[in-house]
């Protein structure tokens, strides 16, 4: 895979990453939070992927050539266990506070 | 250098006694149980009894080894530290070379002895319910160090084993740690001990240190005994304030080896704390008396001769003062009543002739010395045990006398020990031994003074008979003075393994004799008998080993026989002389005595105090460590560092700038939090970044 085409992917991925991160930090709904918590964690999957694909062609160990691969499966593992207990906590907190909004979970404090 | 099968089985042989100690102390401590004396009794015997077996195995395996090649076992790596010529590598390595072979022998088949004999009378020798149990741990720990001790291959596991065997003393001693008086003596003896335990690490520290800057540290004792010639040759800097110089590395490193030996064998002008820590029962005593913590000192010196060779004021020092303590130590104990203080001041003096023969170079003088020793105080401690046990223990001996009447055992066993350390007829062990001793002191190696060192010793020698006698007479002998409160007719000598602990002992009091006899004598009594001095040849091998490169060579008997015999027979008319007026002083004239005793009343009182050493040792040792464990580590480090400073200290910091500060932080909103977490990330991973380029 040529030089450029991995330099994009990984533009890309960090684009959604910047995407995701603003809309956790951002937007103060529960629900667009988690979408974009799965944003970012599938910009880490691409660039996982991309780095992976990009690397298997000079990899100097035996058997690393779909290391990126891998790890991209795992997180995507992760992403969907993490999703399900969120929306279980998000189920939760709506049926608690009858409300969406992240700041109304802010009486854990000093 | 070989490696067979049996050398694995060494590492068993202080394993198996702490493995019965570990039982015992897992069964009181975390189940809080006992097990019934018997067992108890079991489990430890078994042990130790198993590695006695071990060691006669080894034993074997070493004799069939050509030219004294040692059985070692190398267990692994325990500190791997540095690197270059400052690496110090510290291996579990068992050494079982001939000398080590006859520590192990003596300190395991003594230890077996004691522990049989303790089975015999711990029940009317302890106070709480768990007690035998206990003793046994404490025991089976106290045999395991030492067989460590002997073994260990390598400086810092040699030190480690002192060590452990200073603590498993102290408990021994202090066993009845509830009554204020009898745990005193025992921390003294501890205090003493750990002052004996540092000079012995500042000891190897400092060859350590010098040799890390000479070519690099050797692996082991064996290493460093190779290191000897580089060692000869080192100085260190005296301390400026001290004026200065230089001075031999050997001096100072011998000097603190020494200190550490006067400490464990009750030397002079530290000897105290033996005579004061006699509030134990008889069972510990008899241990520590012979084969454990004097046994150290004299066995740690033979292992480190090739040290003292090169340091002939330290050499001298170590004469002196064990001659000094031998006369001293039997002349105090002349006048004791104390029956157990008596043996302690006695066992003091006998290990002044061990220190004698080491400086004298006559290394296998001084071990077989402590062998005979161990043999005859045991048997000693054992009897005495046994009497003050049948008149209710009353330690007095004032209060004895004519006992033997009613403890015909007993008084047999007595006369054999007695026989054995008063050294004037050629029947037993110790009179082989003190033989050598002084004929090491008069013919060794040259020390200043040796001529009035070597009458030192004899007059000694006199003293002991004359203590012997005197001990033999006023208890089993003369007219009965006992309490009482106790019935005539209830005096009856100990039970079976009692009994038979102690004929085993003396049977081996007069068995030993053939074991190391000097040639001269083995000449006048047998005929055609060669090499009769077999511990000297048997420990003359040791360098015979691949590793060092030395070839073996048995040194001659070297001195000619007529300074032998002079110095023989002098031994043999002090030990008369001390021995025979005592006798008929006591049958015949006892009131000429009394009114001596009461014509000399400072003296008498004064030996009789021991000259007060005990109690100058605890000012000595005691009050400046009282001093700074209560003012200074109670008050100033305990409460007002670790305790004012660093544990409430902290907390309340922490508190006051978590009050102050960090809670304003805490805002319960999840945004702010996740937004913190974003830029700590961003920079930690900006910081990772630029440690990783630069």
């Amino acid at each position: 895979m040529e030089t450029a085409l991995l330099g994009r992917l990984v533009g890309l991925a960090t684009a959604l990453f910047v995407i995701g991160a603003l809309g956790v930090l951002w937007r103060r709904n529960l629900l667009i939070g988690l979408l974009s918590l799965q944003l970012m964690l599938a910009a880490g999957q691409l660039a996982f992927v991309a780095f992976g694909r990009g690397w298997s062609e000079r990899a100097a160990v035996a058997g690393a050539e779909a290391d990126g691969q891998a790890f991209a499966l795992v997180a995507l593992i992760v992403a969907v266990v993490q999703l399900a207990v969120g929306l279980a906590i998000v189920l939760a907190f709506v049926r608690n506070r009858d409300s969406l909004d992240v700041e109304a979970a802010s009486t854990l404090r000093w | 250098m070989t490696e067979g099968v049996t050398d694995s089985w060494v590492r068993l042989i202080p394993a198996l006694p702490l493995l019965g100690a570990v039982v015992h102390g897992v069964m009181i401590g975390l189940f809080r149980r006992s097990l019934s004396s018997r067992a108890a009794a079991f489990v430890t015997l078994a042990s130790v009894g198993a590695a006695f077996l071990f060691v006669l195995l080894t034993f074997a395996e070493l004799l069939g080894r050509p030219g004294g090649a040692a059985v070692i076992d190398r267990v692994g790596t325990w500190i791997g530290a540095g690197v270059g010529p400052r690496a110090l590598v510290v291996d579990w390595a068992l050494r079982f070379d001939p000398l080590a072979a006859v520590m192990c022998l003596l300190v395991s088949g003594g230890g077996l002895l004691a522990l049989v004999y303790a089975g015999g009378v711990l029940h009317q020798d302890t106070r709480d319910d768990r007690g035998e149990q206990r003793f046994f741990a404490l025991a089976g720990l106290a045999l395991s160090a030492m067989l460590l001790l002997v073994l260990a291959d390598d400086a810092v596991l040699l030190v480690a084993a002192w060590s452990v065997l200073g603590v498993a003393t102290w408990w021994l001693l202090g066993f009845w740690y509830g009554d204020d008086a009898h745990a005193r003596p025992a921390m003294l003896a501890f205090v003493v001990g750990r002052v004996g335990d540092a000079a012995l690490l500042g000891a190897f520290a400092m060859i350590f240190q010098a040799l890390a800057e000479h070519g690099g540290i050797p692996a082991g004792l064996q290493g460093l005994r190779a290191a000897q010639p580089v060692l000869a040759t080192l100085v260190v800097a005296w301390p400026e304030v001290l004026g200065g110089g230089a001075v031999p590395l050997a001096e100072v490193a011998s000097g603190l080896v020494l200190l550490a030996m006067v400490t464990k064998a009750a030397q002079l002008p530290l000897s105290g704390w033996l005579a004061e820590a006699v509030e134990a029962p008889t069972p510990a005593l008899v241990l520590v008396h012979t084969v454990l913590t004097v046994a150290a000192p004299v066995y740690v010196g033979a292992r480190l001769a090739f040290l003292f060779g090169a340091a002939p004021i330290a050499t001298a020092t170590a004469a002196w003062i064990g001659a000094t303590t031998a006369l001293v130590g039997a002349w105090v104990a002349c006048a004791q009543v104390d029956v157990y203080r008596l043996l302690a001041w006695s066992t003091a003096s006998q290990l002044g002739y061990a220190l004698v023969a080491l400086a004298a170079a006559a290394e296998s003088a001084a071990i077989f010395q402590l062998l005979a020793h161990a043999l005859h105080k045991g048997l000693l401690f054992m009897a005495m045990g046994a009497a003050v046990a049948a008149i209710g223990g009353e330690r007095d001996i004032r209060l004895m006398g004519n006992l033997g009447n009613r403890l015909w055992r007993t008084r047999i066993d007595t006369w054999v020990a007695a026989l054995s350390i008063g050294g004037a007829l050629p029947l037993t062990a110790g009179f082989f031994a003190l033989q050598q001793v002084v004929v090491a002191a008069g013919a060794g190696r040259a020390i200043p003074g040796q001529a009035a060192l070597t009458w030192v010793v004899l007059l000694a020698v006199s003293l002991t008979a004359f203590g012997i006698v005197r001990l033999i007479h006023e208890t089993f002998y003369g007219d009965t003075r006992i309490p009482a409160s106790v019935r005539w007719e209830d005096i009856e000598d100990p039970g079976r393994p009692v009994v038979w602990s102690m004929g085993v002992m003396a049977m081996a009091a007069v068995a030993g004799a053939l074991i190391s006899m000097p040639q001269i004598w083995a000449d006048l009594l047998f005929t055609d008998v060669e090499n009769a001095n077999s511990l000297r040849h048997f420990l003359a091998e040791a360098p015979a080993d691949a590793e060092v490169g030395e070839t073996a060579a048995v040194p001659s008997e070297g001195v000619d026989p007529a300074l032998r015999w002079l110095l023989a027979g002098r031994a043999v008319s002090m030990a008369l002389l001390g021995a025979l007026p005592a006798t008929w002083l006591y049958v015949y004239r006892r009131s000429w005595l009394d009114a001596a005793a009461g014509r000399l009343r400072w003296l008498h009182r004064a030996l009789l105090a021991g000259f007060g050493l005990g109690p100058a040792l605890g000012r000595l040792v005691g009050t400046p460590s009282l001093w700074l464990a209560e003012r200074v580590l109670a008050r100033r480090v305990e409460v007002a560092l670790i305790e004012g400073v660093t544990l409430r200290g902290s907390a309340s910091a922490v508190q006051r700038i978590a009050n102050a500060w960090v809670r304003r932080l805490q805002s319960g909103s999840a945004l702010q939090y996740a937004a913190t977490a974003a830029v700590a990330t961003v920079a930690a991973i900006l910081l990772l970044s630029r440690a990783g380029r630069g």
